[in-house]
């Protein structure tokens, strides 16, 4: 009874959800699943298909790339966040915040210019270095998809991995020098454990967030780029079948929740470590 | 009790060990050494510390033999973490030297020093087991093996925590835990063994405990031990000597009985246990001292041997010292005082008495059972010439 206010608060909350969210993301399933009468023909069709499993193929293997060359770039600079001076720090995460403020289009075209034939490092490769003799393919391909992608998730990342590291003891790595390990393996025997849970819910996040991007592979990307994203989009805007583009939603969404499931999964287990 | 007993045949098989201690000439036989015993000598020459404008650390010099158990008493702030961080080469000094075993290590990294440290937090690696814990500095040693698993099982046995190995530190009590952090210091057998207020987590009864289990493991290992602590009663009950720090300065080093019964400051008269100060001017003194108050109180005190003094000085009298008995008729050689105020606290009861001359005192008896005296009791009290000490007074006190 007594739950009944706190449960009032919760309503234009979940009014919102439901209008906005649940409701269209409803109808989209239901369009995957009617024609009109209740069939499973258009998930049928993707696993029958000619090219729609290499296209699943496709978008997971640059989610799998992204994510791993992001965590890459990433967990070095979440550390420098954690041991930095808290001034240093300030300026560290105002720099790396930046990028999250500028729309990712601009920020698509704007690596178009840096990568194509005639682009920036192109021209300074060839051109003034003459370290190539001709230009490197750098856009419009995997490449360019994977450099788009790394760029637009690496800020996502080092928050999440800094949130993690940030509940690490450091005096334990202090203890492990103490006991003989030199900072090497201090880090790599103490600190680097400590933060694997982190590291596994960082990087689940980021593979759900690089499955479902569509403005990166879309502009970056060429044919051989084509992801569920893409193919969603094709089939909406262009192919005009609603029912089959649904069903390829559907299936994105069932990767999207499992993935997500993953991420809290391995939170809830870092939460744990850290309490003890 | 066995399971020592049999480490010990262990240790006194393995020859090694045993080998070491009978070239220490220290009788491997007679004692129940577990670990190999060989605690090195460490001295602090006018090490230094300074945090921007504060000075942490100011020019503290100390040789502390080896084997022996010295603790670092003082409030915080006083400097005795800091000066333990410096001996284990987490903070380096500004100027001063540290040696150990008469090497130089005052710019060696921490993990070049060999050197055992135990922290209040116990710092144990949450991710590891006991046994993989204790195993850790061995591994960063790259020691074999089976030695490795030797050492821990002999090691878990002098903690007596058998049958823990596997278990994780947050599956333990925080006493177990402190242990389990002992070993982890104790299983490469340093030469010194630095702890950082060890039982400050603990309750009282526990504290305790494990007061008593340190020492005994520290005699069976003849370890060099360097102790911090804030808690009087631990530093006295433990120690060979205490350092006294106040400042970032030594106040006294001494045995517990020389810094309690005749402290050479009064910091360090108040900071262990109580004390009654009376400021009075000195009009005689041969031997002993005669000296008066202000009020007009007279009385003999104990003067140190080779100090200086002016024409005043800073008496002290500990609280238990002060007698208290009935108040007529007045004894020979008491004095008529009056309960200002008593306070009940179990084993003790505390007066704080006024005497004719309006000089107050405080007094401890124990509980033996008397009824309590109310405020407004006359009483009379005596205390002896040994237990009123002049305390020397500094130039800068």
């Amino acid at each position: 009874m007594a739950g009944y206010g706190a449960g009032l608060l919760l309503l234009p909350g979940f009014a919102f959800i439901l209008l906005f969210f649940l409701v269209p993301v409803g109808l989209i399933l239901a369009q995957s699943l009617f024609d009109p009468a209740f069939s499973l023909r258009f998930y049928e069709r993707i696993f029958t298909g000619p090219d729609y499993l290499t296209v699943l193929w496709i978008s997971l293997k640059i989610a799998i790339l992204t994510t791993a060359i992001s965590l890459a770039a990433s967990y070095p600079v979440a550390y420098m966040l954690v041991v930095a001076r808290p001034a240093i720090r300030s300026l560290m995460l105002a720099f790396i915040l930046l990028p999250f403020w500028t729309n990712v289009l601009i920020r698509c075209y704007a690596w178009m210019l840096v990568l194509q034939t005639k682009g920036l490092v192109n021209t300074l490769l060839v051109g003034w270095l003459h370290a190539l003799a001709a230009p490197a393919p750098l856009v419009f391909n995997l490449t360019g998809v994977i450099i788009g992608m790394v760029h637009y998730v690496v800020p996502i990342n080092i928050l999440v991995l800094f949130s993690v590291m940030k509940a690490v003891d450091l005096r334990l790595v202090q203890a492990a020098k103490g006991l003989g390990a030199n900072p090497l393996r201090a880090f790599l025997a103490v600190f680097v454990p400590l933060t694997l849970p982190g590291v596994r819910a960082a990087s689940m996040l980021v593979l759900v967030i690089s499955l479902g991007f569509f403005v990166t592979p879309a502009l970056l990307g060429g044919r051989e780029e084509t992801t569920i994203a893409i193919l969603v989009n094709t089939y909406f805007t262009e192919v005009l079948d609603w029912g089959f583009g649904s069903a390829l939603a559907g299936l994105l969404l069932v990767f999207t929740l499992a993935g997500l499931s993953l991420y809290f999964a391995a939170q809830r287990e870092g939460a744990e470590l850290a309490a003890r | 009790m066995s399971a020592a007993e049999r480490s010990a045949a262990e240790t006194a098989a393995i020859g090694a060990a045993a080998g070491a201690a009978e070239a220490l000439g220290a009788g491997a036989a007679g004692r129940r050494g577990v670990l190999a015993p060989r605690g090195a000598p460490i001295e602090l020459r006018g090490i230094v510390k300074r945090y921007g404008a504060m000075t942490a650390v100011d020019a503290v010099s100390l040789a502390i033999a080896a084997g022996e158990f010295v603790s670092f008493l003082g409030p915080s702030g006083s400097g005795k973490t800091t000066t333990l961080l410096m001996i284990a080469g987490f903070v380096a000094p500004n100027a001063g030297a540290i040696l150990l075993g008469g090497a130089d290590i005052t710019r060696l990294p921490p993990y070049r020093r060999n050197i055992g440290m135990v922290y209040q937090s116990y710092a144990l690696f949450p991710h590891m087991t006991v046994a993989r814990n204790i195993a850790f500095p061995l591994r960063m040693r790259g020691m074999r093996k089976a030695e490795i698993r030797r050492r821990t099982e002999r090691v878990l046995g002098l903690v007596r925590l058998e049958g823990f190995e596997d278990r994780l530190p947050n599956q333990l009590s925080g006493g177990q835990q402190q242990r389990v952090a002992l070993a982890r210091a104790l299983v490469f057998e340093p030469p010194l063994l630095l702890m950082d207020e060890p039982l400050g987590a603990l309750d009282k009864k526990l504290r305790e405990e494990l007061q008593v289990e340190i020492k005994r493991i520290q005699r069976e290992i003849r370890s060099t031990v360097v102790y911090v602590t804030h808690d009087q009663e631990e530093a006295l009950s433990m120690s060979d000597r205490v350092v006294v720090m106040n400042r970032g300065r030594i106040e006294q080093v001494g045995s517990p009985s020389e810094l309690y019964e005749r402290p050479r400051t009064r910091f360090v008269a108040d900071f262990l246990g109580a004390a009654n100060f009376l400021e009075a001017e000195i009009i005689r003194r041969d031997g002993t001292a005669l000296l008066r108050t202000r009020n007009g109180t007279l009385l003999e005190a104990t003067l140190p041997e080779g100090a200086v003094f002016g024409g005043s000085a800073l008496v002290a009298i500990r609280p238990e010292r002060v007698r208290l008995g009935a108040a007529s008729p007045l004894p020979e050689g008491w004095r008529a005082a009056r309960v200002v105020e008593s306070s009940y606290h179990g084993n003790t009861q505390r007066f704080q008495v006024a005497l004719d001359s309006g000089d107050r005192l405080t007094a401890f008896r124990p509980n033996t059972g008397e009824p309590p005296a109310p405020p407004g009791t006359a009483v009379a009290v005596r205390w002896e010439a040994r237990d009123a000490w002049v305390i020397p007074q500094r130039e800068d006190a």
